[in-house]
């Protein structure tokens, strides 16, 4: 009977094992590969989502999210719609207008200043986006090309904001760069007519300046404010202190899709960007691909390699924090530690074909 | 005139300037995110008629509801200050405050009070829409034949009586006038309130195709918008001349704003 019961129990724990084993395997893969099964019980969470600005190449990871289903598979239901830019965003996340947003962090130094609660809590663009471009005919390739040139920008240009503190790291005269005050979408067409020599703007807007610098025969050029001592961090999803306080749980659940759809985007950007287009078709394939690699590249930077999509370093953060807090126009003080949380984001989530 | 010659007046109109546009860029070749030829412009519909099908019905739904509501409150705002003049004092500087408020500016706030959906466009449209509604109204409903008041005194109507036989009558060409200025505004209504935060209608459309540089696309919206428009307008012209056909033709025609 022992022995027979010592059998039973031996081929019952090894069918339970098998069975943890394969539900194991099959997480652990949907983990890397595709949307976990639910894991919440309960009813559908409704969640207001807000992108920084319209929608385009680099937000496909969002919209992966909610189609592949990894969102609605930890209980939530998300509505994206979109802010005018991150200051706005952080804005009507601060009013509860939205849930989470995605947004710079500079946004969320201004709003702590303001003394408005708000977090970032994943970070997504890891290789700060804000470059300076130019046409190769007169071209600007580093920071001192800007000297006695006349440079695009429209008002609040984190590359305007920014450019004291380009001269000063890279030794030139900000006074000597001839700012244009011009509406922001038309700095490419701008650029291409010869109106201006340059123009500050992010690196995702590349597409855009090679169309029209193609149609007149010329070639796009730039710099990254990244390579050249400003390597800050910039967006990433943020959230109201008050959210995180009374739903930390909400907030997990949207950071664990979030995260695992982000990995999951690198590692099939072709189709993360028809997804994109299933949810936008009036977006046009080749730009939103070329814009999402772009996003890609300043997200899979060594840091992600080590410790995942998400959390960010301290030291960094801090850096960036004091950057912000000297060239923008920051009410009161902030303090780095204030201005972001790591333990909301899974632990080295990465994708599969780096990880 | 004959309504025949009219319509053929005004598609040679159309397609005159379409062909000098055709004509223009074929001459002077500007690069495309410049100036895209009409050419371009249609066969950009024609490649995606199902897009644009959906988002002029959502920017159609915005613009009529809005209507709606900005005409119903215009109404019932200028029958009030009519009714009781001393209403005028309270009711005025509020309609003028809202008025010359910029709606671009108070859209975002819409849509942190109403949020991203349908609310705060149709809010915009009818915010827009409201102010013709009133003021042609209030002129309407007072420039009333006095000898016909008298007469209705006379034969002790009661004010509702006089009202709805009389003011209300005599004013329609007048209140006909501020909807067709009114149709018009709520579809440039609809579209601000797509601008700062919707995700579907022609101007989201606009905005999505300025990320891209897309002017082709821009420009296919920008047609539909103005082809919405007109047949708003020519919906509201068509539904005087059935109900007021007494009025006389200068009224019926588009007002030059």
């Amino acid at each position: 009977m022992r022995e027979r019961g010592s059998e039973t129990t031996t081929r019952r724990e090894f069918l339970t094992r098998a069975a943890l084993a394969t539900a194991g395997l099959a997480a652990a893969a949907c983990g890397a590969t595709g949307p976990a099964a639910r894991t919440t019980a309960g009813p559908t969470r409704s969640v207001q989502f807000l992108l920084d600005v319209a929608p385009y190449g680099k937000h496909a990871m969002f919209y992966v999210a909610q189609q592949q289903g990894y969102w609605p598979d930890r209980g939530l239901h998300v509505s994206i719609a979109h802010a005018e830019g991150s200051a706005d965003n952080a804005s009507k996340v601060a009013a509860g207008a939205a849930d989470f947003g995605f947004a710079d962090v500079s946004a969320v130094v201004l709003a702590r200043g303001k003394g408005q609660g708000l977090k970032e809590i994943c970070m997504l663009t890891y290789k700060s986006l804000v470059c300076a471009f130019g046409l190769d005919t007169n071209p600007i390739q580093r920071p001192q090309d800007l000297v006695g040139k006349s440079i695009g920008s429209s008002t609040g240009d984190t590359g305007l904001l920014l450019l004291p503190a380009l001269a000063r790291i890279n030794h030139f005269d900000a006074s000597q760069v001839h700012v244009v005050n011009i509406e922001h979408l038309t700095k490419p067409a701008a650029l291409a007519q010869g109106r201006i020599d340059g123009a500050f703007d992010y690196y995702t807007s590349l597409p855009a300046y090679q169309a029209a610098a193609q149609q007149s025969g010329k070639r796009v050029t730039h710099f990254l404010y990244a390579d050249y001592g400003l390597n800050t961090y910039s967006n990433g999803i943020i959230a109201r202190d008050a959210t995180l306080q009374k739903d930390a749980d909400l907030a997990r659940r949207f950071l664990d899709g979030l995260a695992r759809a982000t990995a999951w985007t690198v590692d099939h950007p072709d189709q993360a960007t028809r997804i994109l287009l299933q949810a936008q078709p009036a977006l046009s394939f080749q730009v939103a691909r070329e814009q999402l690699q772009i996003a890609i590249e300043h997200l899979m930077v060594p840091e992600v390699l080590r410790h995942g999509i998400g959390p960010v370093d301290a030291g960094t953060m801090r850096f960036t924090v004091d950057t912000i807090e000297r060239y923008f126009p920051v009410a009161g003080q902030v303090k780095a530690t204030d201005v972001y949380r790591n333990d909301l984001v899974p632990a080295g989530v990465l994708p599969q074909k780096t990880g | 005139m004959t309504r025949g010659r009219r319509g053929l007046r005004l598609a040679a109109g159309v397609v005159g300037l379409l062909v000098l546009w055709q004509l223009v860029v074929l001459a002077l070749r500007p690069p495309s995110f410049l100036v895209p030829s009409p050419l371009s412009v249609l066969a950009e519909l024609a490649r995606r008629p199902q897009l644009y099908t959906a988002q002029l019905w959502v920017t159609f739904l915005e613009t009529l509801i809005g209507f709606a509501a900005g005409c119903a409150l215009g109404l019932v705002a200028a029958t009030l200050v009519v009714r009781w003049r001393w209403l005028e004092d309270t009711l005025y500087p509020l309609l003028l405050f809202l008025q010359v408020v910029p709606k671009v500016a108070i859209a975002p706030l819409l849509i942190v009070w109403l949020g991203f959906g349908l609310e705060p466009r149709v809010v915009v449209a009818a915010l827009v829409a409201f102010f013709p509604v009133v003021i042609d109204t209030i002129t309407g409903l007072r420039n009333v034949d006095e000898e016909l008041i008298e007469l209705v005194t006379v034969l002790c109507c009661s004010r509702r009586q006089e009202f709805w036989k009389i003011r209300f009558p005599s004013a329609l060409p007048s209140i006909f006038s501020g909807l067709k200025v009114a149709v018009t505004l709520a579809v440039i209504g609809a579209v601000i309130g797509e601008f700062v935060g919707g995700s579907s209608g022609l101007g989201y459309l606009i905005v999505l195709a300025n990320t891209q540089l897309d002017v082709s696309m821009s420009f296919a919206a920008l047609v539909l918008l103005s082809a919405l428009g007109l047949a708003l307008f020519g919906a509201v012209s068509l539904l005087e001349r059935v109900l007021i056909p007494w009025a006389p033709a200068q009224a019926t025609r588009a007002p030059i704003t």
